[in-house]
């Protein structure tokens, strides 16, 4: 799928260069309402294209179009990431914060209104399943608890596109199903866009998957049109991998539940 | 906002910092022994030194501080998420930056209290001075913003004492270079104004306007040069920038007026004195609360210079103007506001020794050891009148003896004609036999 009517994000013909080397060449792809999974290789420009979704970037040519408006300008940029949750892939948080607290500064820093502040962390607290801990210090929670307050403080602004840059990498198996169930809660209600490798996680939770190699989108489509690429007939982490690995014929060896590395 | 301030003030390293800056600042100002202290009883100096205090240990101290919390993004790797957040990056230094300056307020409220507490105690009067302590509120503001900025742009943890260590340095670079004008835009006041000086308003109030205009300007340049932060809304940075630079353009231009930051009070029109026998001494209204101490050093003064004549009869302190005054007047210098009477005797009876004339060179004489033989004199006075007086070796001991053991008319016909010596800049009439 390339830029679609009914996408909540567009990018068309984006190219990112970082001095001599190109990130992203020439990427057209629309992210509609659901999870879509971003799927390739370390390198592949995951990150570089959740940059040009989150605002943090733009590309050097191209374009990218987000709720509907274009990110340049800093009132436009200011009022579409107020409507943007962002988890990145190296999640960082303050230590001394406890849970509520930080969601709280996570709330102030994406313009929720003050008088919805409270309401909208115990709602972000509440959907994460850390209701319990919000008294919590950050530094006292399990690497499980910490990617669910990412979660939370990425959807506490109830965003309209949600960027997860690797949210389950590090989990325990346990925690993945139920990072999983999370995600898809989340899809119910906002565009979300999932970068990963973990193929499991692609068959599981997304709608569509878009796979990168080095910076060009190789596939669009359904889960179910990747797994069929390679002629699987399930639609699991097997077929996903399968499929990946059609596309990138002899990238390597992928570790197994894992593509590309 | 108040929400997220008070938990940026609970978490922040400023939250530990602050309060151990307020209990060090409390102890300085309550270990000052009020009897040798050079402030305590004098409302202006209080000022100045609980100003001093919080500019150059705490503001050094709390700007390091911010500088290590301004750089937390880099540290605890929030940035990838703090940096596209829809509030901007000015925002963001501002909350960071308000919550070390209020603990910084905090502490130097409790400054304050401990200090006008022990000054109430001495001093006659309620007559706080406010400008040296909002000058020194607004140079932490500014202090601690440039310490902000630095943590936001060059995050690594030797920042922290860097910034610390330049802002002291800066202050010691003024103090050494007083005319430099680096200390209008970095303003430490250290003076001691007693009752003579009082506060330059127009300048204080321009350098406190730079400073914390300049701290809310400086503040937003991390947003301005990071780009994937928000950066700040024109109408909201302009206006300040605008005042900081009417405020520097103000300091450039306004006049040095008595010292680097005070003018000359204005004379009293009736200034507390007190009067012995011929005896008379006045002081500024800031030692009103030593008119009794005053009263009984006069005595003293007077009974030790008895029917003697040529002496200064009128003692005022230190630029107080005495107008036209029958005889010769003199001048002494209140160090301490709780100064004692049998040191205020001293001093008094400095200030009522004949001086030479203007332009007149005392040669050392051989009666008085070598030394300037007026010298010789005060030490005869002061040793009637029973008060120390500095030695200076045998030979003016001896001197001083010869004096003091002749008769009592003797003596007085000696120190009359010294007077006249002393007076005319002539050499001291030989010791008596």
């Amino acid at each position: 799928m390339s830029a679609g009517v009914d996408s909540v994000a567009v990018v068309e013909g984006a190219t990112v260069r970082y001095r001599t080397v190109v990130a992203l060449d020439r990427v057209s792809l629309g992210f509609p309402a659901g999870v879509t999974a971003l799927l390739g290789p370390n390198g592949a420009g995951k990150s570089t294209l959740l940059s040009l979704l989150s605002t943090a970037r733009t590309p050097d040519e191209g374009s990218v179009t987000l709720l509907g408006e274009q990110g340049r300008g800093r009132a436009r940029v200011r009022r579409l990431r107020e409507r943007i949750g962002v988890l990145p892939q190296a999640f960082g948080y303050h230590p001394r914060f406890t849970v509520e607290e930080f969601v709280t500064y996570a709330a102030w820093l994406r313009n929720v209104p003050a008088g919805d502040r409270a309401g909208r962390v115990a709602d972000a607290l509440a959907l994460v399943d850390m209701t319990a801990y919000r008294d919590r210090r950050m530094r006292e929670l399990s690497g499980g608890m910490l990617r669910r307050v990412g979660i939370a403080q990425a959807v506490v602004n109830q965003p309209e596109l949600v960027l997860l840059d690797e949210p389950t990498v590090g989990l325990d198996p346990a925690q993945r199903v139920g990072f999983r169930e999370l995600i898809e809660r989340l899809g119910e209600r906002s565009a979300v866009v999932l970068s990963t490798h973990l193929a499991e996680d692609v068959a599981h939770v997304c709608d569509r998957v878009s796979v990168l190699l080095a910076g060009r989108v190789r596939f669009t489509g359904t889960v179910g049109e990747l797994c069929a690429l390679a002629g699987a007939g399930k639609v699991d982490g097997t077929g996903v991998e399968a499929g990946y690995l059609h596309l990138a014929g002899g990238a390597g060896d992928p570790e197994p539940g894992e593509v590309g590395r | 906002m108040i929400r997220v301030l008070w938990c940026e003030m609970r978490r922040g390293e400023a939250g530990k910092v602050g309060p151990l800056m307020g209990l060090i600042g409390a102890l300085y100002l309550l270990l000052e022994d009020r009897t040798e202290s050079d402030w305590i009883g004098w409302w202006a100096d209080t000022g100045i030194v609980v100003q001093l205090f919080g500019v150059i240990v705490m503001g050094s101290v709390m700007a390091a501080t911010a500088t290590w919390t301004a750089s937390r993004g880099q540290r605890d790797r929030t940035r990838p998420w703090t940096d596209t957040a829809a509030r901007g990056g000015w925002s963001q230094a501002l909350l960071i930056w308000a919550s070390v300056w209020l603990w910084t307020l905090l502490a130097y409220a409790v400054h304050v209290v401990i200090a006008f507490g022990r000054t109430a105690g001495v001093s006659d009067e309620f007559a706080p001075v406010w400008e040296p302590l909002l000058l020194g509120a607004a140079m932490s503001a500014l202090q601690i913003a440039v310490g902000v900025v630095v943590g936001t742009l060059l995050p690594s943890r030797l920042m922290a004492p860097v910034v610390g260590a330049v802002w002291y340095a800066l202050f010691v670079a003024a103090a050494f270079a007083p005319g430099s004008g680096i200390g209008r835009f970095a303003p430490a006041v250290d003076e001691h104004w007693a009752g003579s000086l009082v506060p330059d308003t127009a300048l204080m109030l321009s350098s406190a306007a730079w400073c914390l205009a300049a701290a809310v300007a400086v503040l937003a340049v991390p947003a301005l040069v990071r780009r994937p932060v928000v950066s700040p809304r024109p109408w909201g940075v302009v206006p300040v920038a605008v005042v900081a630079l009417l405020a520097a353009g103000a300091l450039v231009t306004l006049p040095e007026k008595a010292t680097p930051w005070a003018a000359a009070a204005p004379q009293p029109e009736d200034p507390p004195c007190a009067t012995t026998g011929r005896t008379t001494a006045c002081l500024w209204p800031a030692n009103r609360h030593l008119l009794p101490r005053l009263e009984r050093a006069v005595a003293d003064v007077d009974r030790a210079l008895g029917p003697l004549e040529g002496f200064n009869r009128r003692l005022d302190e230190q630029w107080l103007d005495p107008g036209p005054v029958a005889g010769e007047a003199g001048e002494f210098a209140v160090m301490t506001p709780d100064v004692g009477v049998r040191r205020l005797s001293q001093d008094l009876l400095a200030a009522a020794m004949p001086r030479p004339p203007e332009g007149c060179e005392r040669e050392g004489s051989k009666a008085a050891g070598g030394l300037p033989d007026d010298f010789l004199l005060a030490a005869v006075v002061h040793h009637r009148a029973q008060a120390p007086f500095d030695y200076y070796g045998e030979e003016f001991a001896a001197a001083v003896e010869k004096v003091v053991t002749a008769p009592r008319a003797e003596q007085d016909k000696w120190i009359g004609k010294a007077v006249d010596s002393v007076r005319g800049c002539a050499p001291l009439p030989g010791l008596p036999r």
